[in-house]
């Protein structure tokens, strides 16, 4: 006969110590904290070119890419990052999961005042993936938004979904798509009449369906581009700054372009404008 | 972060219209889940291996196997197969695949718990097949099959969140999507809770209600 | 030929994620479901309420919802918790709420007579309780457990929606990465079944085991 007491006793304690271990967030020198631990949790989505997970597990994309660059002059050696839903992206940051959220996730007023951002890193139009010939005409969001049968995919609290709500689609026809390959498939299987990402990734998708039934409309008509920044804690602004000081000098160098311009960026864009602006921006 | 009743009082409508969705979903799936059940408890049962061997190893496949993986293939695979199905379509089979092979094994309890003197009775009142069934065995077999069906049914209902993944537009997903478009979790997620906490208890007296007024099986 | 090496490489190393969860929640919920268990048949109203409230609570929201929250809503009230934490968690108590009904069940199936003898051979509650009744409940409670452990194992699905990488969520990296649907579902279906073949040979085998010499003994 086991012994079920005894044995009850150390798995309670394995468990119990397992589950103790969580660690509050802690406000003050988030940098120097990053630097002795090695590495800086960031936060991303699985949306090539933005942010790709490899076969072997690692993460790559444009903006872990710059992440990772930017960290390492500060000091901190690496980067881990954890796939999340753009919704999520925030509350996990404020919730202390993450330290940085470098995911596309791109600047809006609203979004300011939840997190603070770096100055811009990559810059992005909004597309439209469609059936061939693009049968209902759809050019802009508002488009959809008249069209009373039409649905629109867009990935859940991403850029897109506000986008459609706020051009005045209803709740039920936006389409909350968990990634890129359920967005396409749910295209191409007649679920949905448009995927919408930024173009980019709109372009990586398409590229890999090699599928000829299908075509991108870009960019979407009324919505500008939009820039992401690395994301951090309202009250990492230490942290942040330091960041903005090192990616400038990225910038300067031509150091910033060579890694994001392969993942088909453009360093011209996020140089030409500024997180002032683009927080402030009324659309 | 702190609690806003204001917000509360903003979002309920919209999760209301989820509500309403996840109640559809768990009867429709009820129903689904009680008649593949007794499918398939009826073809486990048959007196030919090539039909009750491969029934019961896919009862098993799909009772060992998770509901949401299910649910994807359902929705993500099938349509290469040439069947697309609506995202609540989808979900009802899915729900009423994976209850129904529980389903199953209450039916199959709930025959064998049938005294095997009843049946020796039934052949030596000559009684054809049909007569034993109806008069015999199914009014003995089916009271106490009530709330063990019922119980699994509940916890149908708790599982609907998960037809989220696959763009069900019901209670979970109303309070994710509010959750991510507002970038508050506390509110929507803690009234999904509260929701499914209250059905839950109220079903528990029913449930309670119904073995005393059906017994149990076993 | 080689990329799909790979990619499968990423679905086993989620599988392996999933088996340490299912072993650590399952754990977590035996140790739940002898507290909450025990506690139900406990001498003290405090102790049978505050057990009968913990059953009811987890066994009445959604194991998905409990997730939900302890994954977004408790870092809000200073308890951060990584994926996998909150995943055991929240596994481990909605399982041993449901756990805590079997233990319940199997120890009050115990014969009087068992009480009997022990209160003629003078054992205190404790010694009844650790040397006679468990013994003989923890047998009867096995089946059932198994059968816990495998809808433990299927819940942990679940985990996938919180970005933990479990073998659900390996399955989307790798349908993200190759566009192919198909083969990751298919491989993932496949292998929870097995898992939870195992499971349910390792509970026989260990029912076997413990039964051993106890036939004469069990009405």
């Amino acid at each position: 006969m086991i012994n079920i007491n005894r044995l009850g006793g150390a798995v309670s304690a394995a468990v119990l110590s397992s589950l103790l271990f969580a660690i509050p967030a802690k406000a003050e020198d988030t940098l120097e904290k990053l630097k002795e631990q090695g590495f800086a949790r960031i936060a991303i989505a699985n949306e090539p070119p933005f942010t790709a997970v490899n076969p072997d597990g690692t993460v790559s994309g444009a903006g872990p890419d710059v992440a990772r660059a930017v960290f390492k002059k500060l000091g901190v050696n690496d980067v881990v990052a954890s796939i999340s839903e753009y919704g999520a992206m925030i509350p996990g940051l404020q919730a202390g999961r993450h330290d940085a959220v470098t995911a596309g996730l791109f600047m809006k007023p609203e979004r300011c005042n939840a997190v603070a951002y770096s100055e811009p890193i990559l810059c992005d139009a909004e597309a439209f993936l469609v059936k061939k010939g693009n049968p209902q005409g759809f050019k802009s969001y508002a488009d959809i938004a008249k069209d009373s049968s039409a649905t629109i995919g867009a990935p859940g609290g991403g850029t897109e979904e506000r986008l459609s709500l706020e051009a005045g689609v209803p709740r039920d026809r936006v389409i909350v798509v968990p990634d890129g390959q359920s967005g396409l498939k749910m295209l191409q299987d007649g679920r949905i009449d448009v995927y919408s990402l930024p173009v980019l990734s709109i372009n990586d998708l398409v590229k890999k369906a090699n599928d000829p039934n299908i075509e991108v409309v870009a960019p979407v008509v009324g919505a500008p581009v939009y820039c992401d920044g690395a994301a951090f804690r309202k009250n990492d602004t230490a942290l942040r700054d330091a960041f903005d000081k090192e990616l400038a000098a990225m910038k300067q160098s031509g150091e910033f372009a060579k890694i994001i311009e392969p993942y088909g960026f453009s360093a011209e864009a996020a140089m030409s404008t500024t997180r002032e602006k683009l927080c402030s921006a009324s659309n | 972060m702190e609690w806003d009743w204001a917000f509360v009082m903003q979002i309920l409508p919209t999760l209301f219209e989820g509500v309403k969705i996840t109640i559809l979903a768990t009867l429709l799936g009820s129903i689904v889940a009680a008649a593949l059940g007794l499918v398939i408890a009826i073809l486990r049962r048959s007196k030919y291996r090539l039909i009750s061997m491969p029934t019961g190893f896919i009862a098993e496949f799909i009772r060992g196997t998770p509901l949401l993986v299910q649910l994807y293939f359902i929705f993500y695979v099938l349509p290469d197969m040439g069947i697309t199905l609506a995202p609540l379509v989808a979900g009802v089979i899915g729900l009423g695949l994976h209850y129904g092979t529980y389903a199953a094994e209450v039916y199959r309890a709930g025959i064998e718990n049938v005294a095997r003197g009843q049946w020796e009775a039934a052949k030596a009142c000559n009684l054809t097949a049909f007569q034993t069934w109806t008069r015999v065995i199914l009014p003995q077999a089916l009271p106490p099959m009530i709330p063990a069906l019922a119980n699994y049914f509940i916890a149908m209902f708790k599982e609907t969140p998960l037809l989220s993944a696959i763009t069900v537009l019901e209670l979970m997903n109303q309070a994710r999507s509010i959750a991510n478009f507002n970038y508050r979790y506390i509110e929507p997620i803690t009234l999904v809770g509260a929701f499914f906490l209250a059905i839950s208890l109220i079903s528990v007296i029913g449930l309670r209600w119904l073995e005393r007024r059906y017994g149990r099986i076993g | 030929m080689g990329q799909w090496a790979g990619y499968l490489q990423l679905i086993l190393d989620g599988a392996l994620v999933t088996i340490k969860l299912t072993l650590m929640g399952s754990a977590l919920a035996l140790v739940m479901a002898f507290i909450a268990g025990l506690g139900r048949l406990s001498r003290f109203a405090v102790v049978r309420w505050l057990a009968t409230a913990y059953i009811e609570f987890f066994r009445g929201t959604s194991i998905f919802v409990q997730l939900f929250w302890a994954y977004f809503v408790l870092p809000l009230f200073g308890f951060s918790l990584t994926p996998l934490q909150a995943g055991v968690l929240a596994l481990g108590l909605n399982v041993g709420a449901y756990g805590a009904e079997v233990v319940r069940g199997a120890v009050k199936s115990i014969g009087k007579e068992q009480y009997e003898a022990c209160v003629a051979l003078n054992f205190n509650r404790w010694q009844t309780l650790r040397y006679i009744i468990l013994p003989q409940a923890f047998v009867l409670m096995l089946p059932t457990f198994g059968n816990n452990a495998i809808e433990l194992l299927k819940g942990s699905a679940v985990v996938s929606l919180i970005s933990l990488a479990d073998m659900t969520f390996q399955a989307q990296v790798v349908r993200a990465q190759t566009g192919n649907t198909l083969f990751p579902f298919l491989t993932i279906l496949i292998l929870y079944f097995i898992i939870a073949s195992v499971i349910s040979f390792a509970v026989r085998w260990l029912e076997r085991y413990m039964t051993r010499g106890l036939d004469g003994v069990r009405s």
